[in-house]
Formats: C-alpha cells, sequence, structure tokens
C-alpha cells in the first residue's frame, strides 16, 4: 500500500470512528451517558481538529508554491476562510466542552462563521482560473458559465423550499437574518463547486484529483449540512441535529484530506 | 529520434499519476495539435520534444510547484533516453 493509501485509511478510519457516535443513535442502537458525553468531545473536537489539520496544511501548501503560481493565492484565500472556521468552531468548543453549557444562536461563533463564506467563495471562484491557465483541455469558458446558470437556476428553485420554513418561524433580527444567510452563502458556494467538480473529474485516476475531490466533496457536504441544520431547526426536527453532526464532521474530514493530499503533492 | 506515439505513451506514463491517464493523454495531444506535431506515424524532434513538455509543464507547475514539475521533466527525459539507448 503507498503512503498516500495509508493516509487515506487512516483519514476514512478516523472520520467514520468520530462520525459513529453520532449515526449510531439514528440506527437504533442505544449509546446511554457515554454516548452523550463522547458526542460533546469527540463531535466538538473532531470538528476543531479535522479544521485545523485544513487551515495549516492549507497555509503549508501555499508558502510552498511560487509567488506567481495562480495556485498560491488560491490555497491562501481558502485559508483564510478555514482560519475563520477555525475561529468559530474554537468559539462552539468553549461553550460546550470547556464550559458545558448549550452553544447560544446567535454567538460569536457565527461571526467567524459568516466572514469565511466570502474568502471560501473567493478561493474557489480564484480555482476555477487556474484551472484554466494550465492550458489543459478542461472545457471551454462557454461550458462553464453554462454550468453556472443551470446550478446557479437550480440553487434558487432548492432554496425556496428550504427558506420557506425558516421563514415562517418567528426569530430574533439577526438569528432570522443567519437562518437566511447560511443556506444563501452555502448554495452561492455550490455554484463554483460543481463548476470545478465538472473540471477536476476529467483528472480522475491522478494526485490532482484526489486534492479537489476531498474538498470539493467536503464543501458539498458542508452546504448540505447546513441546509439540513436551517431546515431542521425551523421545522422543530431537533432530533436530526445528530445526523447534521455527523455530516458536518465528515465534510471537515474530506477538506483536510484534500488539503493535506496538496501539500503532499508539492512535497 | 523516437516515433511520436512511443514518446507520448510515456510523457501519459509519466503525467498520469498527477493528471490521470484521461487527462494525461488529452493534454499531450491538445498540444500536439497546437504545435502542429503529427502523432501517428512519424518520429518526433528534439526541439518539437522540448516545445511539447515545455507546454505539458507550464499546466502541472500549477499543480505541483515548479521545482516538484521540472523533476517530471527530467524523469521524462531519462525514460526517453533508456528507450532510445534500448
Amino acid at each position: 500500500m503507498s503512503r498516500h493509501a495509508r493516509v487515506d485509511l487512516v483519514f476514512l478510519i478516523i472520520a467514520l470512528a468520530t462520525a459513529a457516535p453520532f449515526v449510531l443513535p439514528l440506527a437504533g442502537v442505544a449509546t446511554g451517558e457515554v454516548g452523550d458525553e463522547l458526542r460533546v468531545y469527540v463531535g466538538n473536537l473532531s470538528k476543531l481538529g479535522f479544521l485545523t489539520c485544513a487551515a495549516v496544511m492549507s497555509l503549508m501548501a501555499a508558502a510552498r508554491l511560487e509567488r506567481d503560481n495562480p495556485m498560491r493565492p488560491v490555497w491562501r484565500t481558502m485559508a483564510a476562510g478555514l482560519v475563520l472556521f477555525v475561529g468559530g468552531e474554537i468559539v462552539l468548543v468553549m461553550y460546550q466542552v470547556v464550559w458545558r453549557l448549550p452553544s447560544p444562536f446567535p454567538s460569536l461563533a457565527d461571526l467567524f462563521f459568516v466572514l469565511a463564506y466570502p474568502f471560501i467563495l473567493a478561493g474557489l471562484l480564484r480555482a476555477i482560473s487556474a484551472y484554466a491557465e494550465t492550458g489543459y483541455p478542461i472545457g471551454t469558458r462557454r461550458e462553464r458559465l453554462g454550468t453556472a446558470v443551470a446550478v446557479g437556476g437550480v440553487t434558487v428553485l432548492a432554496g425556496y423550499p428550504v427558506l420557506k420554513p425558516v421563514l415562517a418561524v418567528p426569530a430574533a433580527p439577526l438569528a432570522m437574518l443567519l437562518n437566511v444567510a447560511y443556506p444563501v452563502l452555502d448554495l452561492a458556494v455550490l455554484v463554483p463547486v460543481i463548476i470545478l467538480l465538472r473540471i477536476a473529474i476529467r483528472f480522475r485516476g491522478g494526485e490532482v484529483w484526489k486534492v479537489w475531490a476531498g474538498l470539493l466533496a467536503g464543501f458539498l457536504l458542508m452546504t448540505f449540512a447546513d441546509v439540513l441544520f436551517g431546515y431542521f431547526t425551523a421545522t422543530a426536527h431537533e432530533s436530526l441535529d445528530r445526523l447534521v453532526d455527523a455530516t458536518y464532521i465528515l465534510s471537515y474530514a474530506a477538506i483536510a484530506r484534500g488539503a493535506l493530499g496538496q501539500y503532499q503533492l508539492l512535497k | 529520434m523516437a516515433k511520436t506515439k512511443d514518446a507520448l505513451d510515456t510523457i501519459v506514463g509519466m503525467l498520469s499519476p498527477y493528471l490521470g491517464e484521461t487527462m494525461a493523454r488529452a493534454a499531450a495531444l491538445a498540444h500536439c495539435q497546437k504545435l502542429g506535431i503529427a502523432v501517428e506515424g512519424t518520429d518526433i524532434s528534439r526541439e518539437q520534444l522540448d516545445a511539447l513538455l515545455r507546454k505539458l509543464t507550464q499546466g502541472l507547475n500549477i499543480f505541483v510547484g515548479r521545482e516538484k514539475a521540472a523533476a517530471v521533466v527530467n524523469d521524462i527525459n531519462a525514460a526517453m533516453a533508456a528507450r532510445g539507448a534500448a
């Protein structure tokens, strides 16, 4: 087994092991008080660990690339977004693990999370330009524009049923703003993610594909988790929060694997 | 001088671990076309090979950095030389 394959396996095992305390109760397996404790510690610390790994690896990858390399600003911008995600996750860890309190909504964590999105979005858009600069056959500009229009249309259509229950539930102005902002920002991120997936899939079988498959799968899962969170909260299905937590863990693990893969590619 | 098709197979084999075989072949063929290099039943000159590798490396740089891309090109040249010697 190659070194990269071993790293993949280790990542997969850790991701599944940390998601298990959230998935098992959904499958009808009683986990009792131990499960509750595990979910607080493993859930929060694994999310923080994966996000920190992703942020550090993105920064290190950017530092290794030459100044004129078009992927350098991509990884730097992505790292800035991921560092903000780490900041938000630290706030949640303080509430839930250190002070043993339910984290309020909205909180300082939301400021970090919302501020992260423009960086992630900018990083993904720059990545599309960087791919185009390779001179490799990645499809035409017209194709990419067509994908953007199609995905944009679908997200607008999908956004309506997601946002309708969110808007119907009475909430404080800031909470309402955030309830709307998260799905909207996620759906905005979805457009470059799908364009990049269509480009990156042409590299399947190579290390470049593994890097971007991890990263983009992570952002897809994050969008899914955010939309589920907003929907379940608005429709009073908080019991399904465990599914949301498991999805976040797998999302952050995939992003971390992608960023680590890029760093390994440069070594 | 090597057969163009053999040279392309060597290049594709060396680039595939990074780009995947489909993209490695598609990129090599696309650049051959742009550089006016005929693939079937022809020999590739040193100048043509250098020009092709230069184009492919410009793209590879973006993903793996200049240093590693240069190492890959060295490996391709070494493999071509070994093939020529054999």
